[in-house]
């Protein structure tokens, strides 16, 4: 059986759940709304250790043979916070150290937490990674944004929500408010925008395109040297699942800007045909495995 | 970085007098810079008063106070700018070419305890323990310090955490490398089936009756960083 851990209203878990359920494959949704009523223990198995994840008064425990999670941020209501919070910490606990295959375990890919930290490590990892600036200092940004040629752009420096936004010398007044918070300033790379989401071996390429109509995706490619690349860092950081986002310059160079561990995919696949969640479906049946997990 | 009266802290400037001291809240409020734009990365910061280029360093020794990582922000702000500011410096120390006493990494800003977890894993791992180890971690029983993964000092009782460290020197130094532990506790927990760690401080405290393994501690980090 596959335990998927998720909001059913995230359209990633209800892409996940929908097409297991096509495929008639058995699993079974732990919804993180009602955490509170779940409880974690490790218990004595058939001879050997194993986490029992107990939901209510669910009977009969079933092996899990995988495992995908894609947290919901935070409780309903705060009157449940106490209780649910203590829940999502046994839950991590058990993602982090059961055998059982999970995508992703919570602390893989952790770098993304501190994106210039991420870009040092794809840097060193054979990327092309854009000139990078992180500061507070208001004359820093100044004097970055001439090296820029005038146009920069000032993103957040952790993986916290953030628009990223276009900077030119009239920006004044923004820069001047740089002494509450770093940011993380590149220079504007223009090109074709890619999205490459890996999902185990394989690496998936989608052409992102904006216009006065909104954002399209389609399938596209990219040279193969560099989703092997790409493959191997979301392995490097203990993910089966990630994505990574791209800008090829006219020049033909391709600059990563950031890897997201924890991928909305749904943003990137149409709903009468979601290619991503069939591969996250893909991996997790190729991944059963003996478990020591028990829902 | 340190509280002002950390006892490790004062051990230490005891023995280096020119170090630069700083809280964990003087260092995320000084005006900071990190740049990938040259060749190699450049990083400076305005520490105890002055601008310090930080690849000049000797040494970090960083130990976050407990009051300040537990505490919270009073406004949504003030909450953005401690959480960016601290994905910069973890950024910034992770980066730093010198002997860094412990270096963070984003899972230890994250979620602590599930860091710690991590590290309890992976010494475990490193030990070779069986999977039949796996246990809830738990502060308690005796504590071991390990400088750079070498066991600094043996409390009593502890013989066979010894000689199980010592037969896996290497994957337990390894492991201590790859996480930044310079300086870790590790606590031990008898059982029926032998002794295990059942917990790791990556920040260890140094009361009272802890001032031999303070001095030893100090003495080891100044003479490395002198």
């Amino acid at each position: 059986m596959i335990l998927v851990i998720g909001d059913p209203d995230d359209p990633v878990i209800d892409s996940v759940c929908s097409v297991l359920s096509a495929r008639h494959v058995p699993h079974r949704l732990l919804d993180e709304r009602a955490l509170g009523d779940v409880r974690v223990r490790l218990i004595r198995h058939e001879g050997s250790m194993a986490w029992r994840v107990k939901v209510g008064d669910d009977g009969s425990p079933r092996p899990v043979g995988a495992i995908f999670v894609r947290h919901r941020p935070g409780p309903v209501s705060p009157e449940s916070s106490r209780r649910w919070h203590a829940s999502r910490r046994a839950i991590d606990q058990l993602l982090h150290r059961c055998r059982c295959p999970v995508i992703n375990r919570p602390g893989a890919g952790a770098c993304n937490w501190s994106k210039p930290l991420q870009l040092s490590r794809l840097n060193a990892a054979g990327f092309n990674v854009p000139p990078s600036l992180v500061t507070n200092e208001p004359a820093q940004a100044w004097t970055f944004l001439g090296e820029c040629g005038g146009t920069m752009v000032a993103k957040g420096v952790s993986a916290a929500r953030s628009a990223a936004r276009v900077i030119k010398a009239a920006d004044v007044p923004m820069l001047s408010r740089l002494g509450r918070a770093p940011l993380l300033l590149q220079p504007f790379i223009a090109g074709a925008e890619f999205r490459v989401t890996v999902v185990g071996s394989t690496a998936a390429v989608t052409l992102v395109s904006r216009d006065g109509a909104g954002v399209r995706h389609e399938p596209s490619t990219l040279p193969a040297a560099l989703l092997a690349r790409c493959v191997a860092f979301t392995q490097q950081e203990g993910l089966v699942l990630s994505a990574f986002d791209f800008r090829v310059s006219p020049q033909g160079v391709a600059f990563v800007l950031e890897m997201n561990a924890f991928p909305h995919i749904t943003d990137y696949e149409s709903t009468d045909r979601p290619y991503l969640s069939w591969l996250v479906v893909d991996e997790l049946q190729r991944m059963l495995d003996d478990s020591d997990v028990l829902v | 970085m340190a509280e002002s009266d950390d006892p490790l802290l004062l051990a230490l400037s005891r023995r280096l007098p020119g170090a630069l001291i700083c809280t964990e809240r003087e260092l995320y409020a000084a005006p900071l810079m990190l740049s990938t734009t040259l060749s190699a990365p450049e990083a400076s910061a305005h520490v105890a008063g002055q601008r310090v280029a930080l690849d000049r360093l000797d040494g970090l020794l960083f130990r976050p106070s407990a009051r300040d990582r537990a505490a919270r922000p009073r406004t949504v702000s003030a909450a953005y700018r401690r959480h960016e500011t601290r994905a910069a410096w973890c950024a910034v120390i992770g980066q730093m070419a010198c002997r860094v006493v412990n270096r963070p990494p984003p899972l230890s800003f994250i979620d602590e305890r599930l860091w710690r977890v991590h590290l309890l894993s992976g010494l475990q791992q490193a030990l070779a323990l069986p999977d039949s180890s796996l246990r809830r971690a738990r502060i308690g029983g005796t504590g071991m310090l390990l400088m750079e993964g070498r066991p600094l000092e043996l409390p009593a009782g502890l013989a066979d955490a010894q000689a199980l460290l010592e037969s896996r020197a290497d994957a337990v130094q390894k492991w201590a490398s790859c996480e930044g532990l310079g300086l870790v506790r590790i606590h031990w927990h008898a059982s029926s089936d032998g002794l295990h760690p059942s917990a790791i401080d990556p920040w260890p405290s140094f009361n009272k009756g802890h001032e031999d393994q303070l001095d030893q501690v100090a003495v080891s980090l100044a003479q490395g960083w002198k």
